[in-house]
């Protein structure tokens, strides 16, 4: 997928992942790497960068198998951003598929 | 400083590695200190915070069975990668490093055909400025810039440390006015108070002495006042025996004590006159004190309702809310310390509330200064008697 297409969707899909359930970093990487081929180390400063925008709050949870681990929460403000992410990549989506409709009829 | 040495010549491998378009894998702990030293700028809290969780994912990874240089090798480009860290944190990269990412990126488009130019990540994550490739004037406008950042980057942090120790040095400064005001306000009350509690005082044992003198003349023994002594004093030096005992001398002695026991009463009315006097200037200087700064808290929180009306009306006045708040909370409490310093009027603690009842009772009885010597009673004076006109002297002490 094209690397400025990815960059563009990762805040959504960060978001979206957070908001179904609290998670840690590496687990977020293994979700979002589900869903686009990214590199690793662009999560981590993304993560960072909204935590700092109060859009997640973090939290250490003991873990089992080593060291706390750092949670990421969605806070009201992180729901609020990502409703309005969602709507925009919605009508972009929709626009440049009827865009591309409309070219092909063509 | 060998460590700082040591890494240097690392990065530099690296960079030499890099223009040769090779990537050079890292272990974890070179890794690690390669990211501390690119994020020096940074909060020594946030620092750790961020090398925690990148150990903790190349841990995982480790674990679930890459080697470290694998784990670290899908992190990408590590400058790219702390240029977005540092960008999180509204702060730009090194602009050397940013200066070489640039080179490299633009070499590789050019590689590729593509435009050789690359936008530098800005405060606000948009493109802050775009240079072509490879241009000698750049390294030195790069380096420039660089010195001019850590130039400014260590005068924000000098200032930033200054700040905080003036703030704290200023409230230890303000505590210590704040006891040494109460201190001097207490020292003034009790100079002012002090001439008038040294006359009261004085004129109450001069009535005490007298009363005394007066008392022993009449129990008709034998008695000589010593010389020097109150009785010496007050009485014109008089030598009283028991065979002088007349009606001349009864009645001397009687005008005598009469006049003295006005005089006194006269001069214990002027102390405590001049006592009520101080003492209600001094409250009514305190009280109008207390109502001027009272009356201004008022006047705040009146402030304070009126802003927050605007507030509730969408203007952005909550800053002088939150002022007037603190002024009428503060003028207030300005008004409450005034009123501390009144001047009240002392009852001795140790006297009991029974004796204290029976006083005004007691209180006519007790007036031995009013009656002359010669009307008083030739027996000895009854210890009920005594402990009555004590309780007296120590009322007219108070």
């Amino acid at each position: 997928m094209n690397a400025q297409f990815k960059k563009g969707v990762l805040e959504l899909i960060v978001l979206e992942s957070v908001r179904q359930k609290d998670m840690y970093g590496y687990e977020l990487v293994e979700e979002v790497s589900k869903v686009v081929d990214v590199n690793e180390g662009t999560i981590y400063p993304l993560l960072k960068r909204l935590t700092n925008e109060r859009y997640f709050e973090t939290y250490l949870r003991e873990s089992t198998e080593g060291p706390p681990r750092k949670y990421y929460h969605l806070t009201v403000a992180g729901i609020l951003y990502r409703d309005r992410l969602e709507a925009e990549w919605t009508e972009f989506a929709d626009r440049v598929g009827a865009f591309l409709q409309e070219r092909k009829g063509k | 400083m060998l460590r700082d040495i040591e890494w240097h010549g690392r990065r530099m491998a690296r960079q030499a590695a890099d223009s040769r378009g090779e990537e050079q894998a890292m272990n974890k702990k070179e890794f690690l200190e390669a990211l501390r030293q690119a994020l020096a700028v940074l909060d020594e809290t946030e620092q750790r915070d961020i090398i925690d969780e990148y150990e903790q994912h190349i841990d995982m990874k480790v674990a679930s069975g890459l080697t470290e240089e694998e784990a670290i090798a899908d992190f990408g480009d590590f400058n790219e990668m702390t240029a977005e860290l540092l960008e999180a944190y509204h702060v730009r990269a090194d602009y050397a490093g940013m200066g070489r990412m640039r080179e490299n990126s633009a070499e590789k488009a050019g590689n590729t055909g593509g435009q050789a130019q690359k936008a530098v990540p800005g405060k606000d994550g948009q493109s802050g400025e775009t240079s072509g490739s490879g241009t000698a004037g750049g390294s030195t406008v790069g380096n420039f810039a660089a010195g001019l950042w850590k130039m400014l980057t260590g005068a924000w942090l000098w200032l930033w440390g200054g700040a905080k120790a003036a703030v704290r040095w200023s409230w230890r400064l303000i505590k210590a006015a704040a006891a040494w005001a109460w201190k001097a306000c207490l020292w003034c009350r009790r100079q002012f108070c002090r001439p008038f509690i040294w006359l009261a005082g004085l004129l109450g044992l001069r009535a005490k002495e007298a009363k005394g003198g007066d008392r022993t003349d009449s129990d008709g023994q034998e008695e000589q006042a010593a010389p020097g002594s109150p009785g010496d004093s007050d009485t014109g030096r008089t030598f009283l025996t028991a065979k002088e005992k007349g009606g001349a001398r009864k009645m001397r002695q009687g005008i005598l004590s009469g006049i003295w026991g006005g005089i006194t009463s006269f001069c214990r009315w002027c102390a405590d006159a001049c006592i009520w006097c101080a003492r209600m200037t001094w409250n009514a200087c305190c009280v109008a004190a207390s109502l001027t700064v009272g009356m201004m808290g008022v006047l705040f929180l009146f402030t304070l309702g009126m802003f927050l009306i605007l507030v509730l009306g969408g203007y952005p006045l909550v800053g002088l809310s939150v002022a007037s708040l603190g002024a009428a909370v503060s003028f207030f409490a300005a008004a409450g310390f005034v009123m501390t310093l009144l001047w009240r009027k002392k009852r001795p603690a140790s006297e009991p509330a029974a004796a204290r009842a029976a006083e005004p009772i007691a209180a006519p009885a007790a007036e031995p200064t009013a009656v002359p010597a010669s009307e008083l009673p030739a027996e000895p004076v009854m210890p009920e008697e005594t402990e009555a006109n004590g309780r007296e002297e120590e009322k007219d002490h108070a």
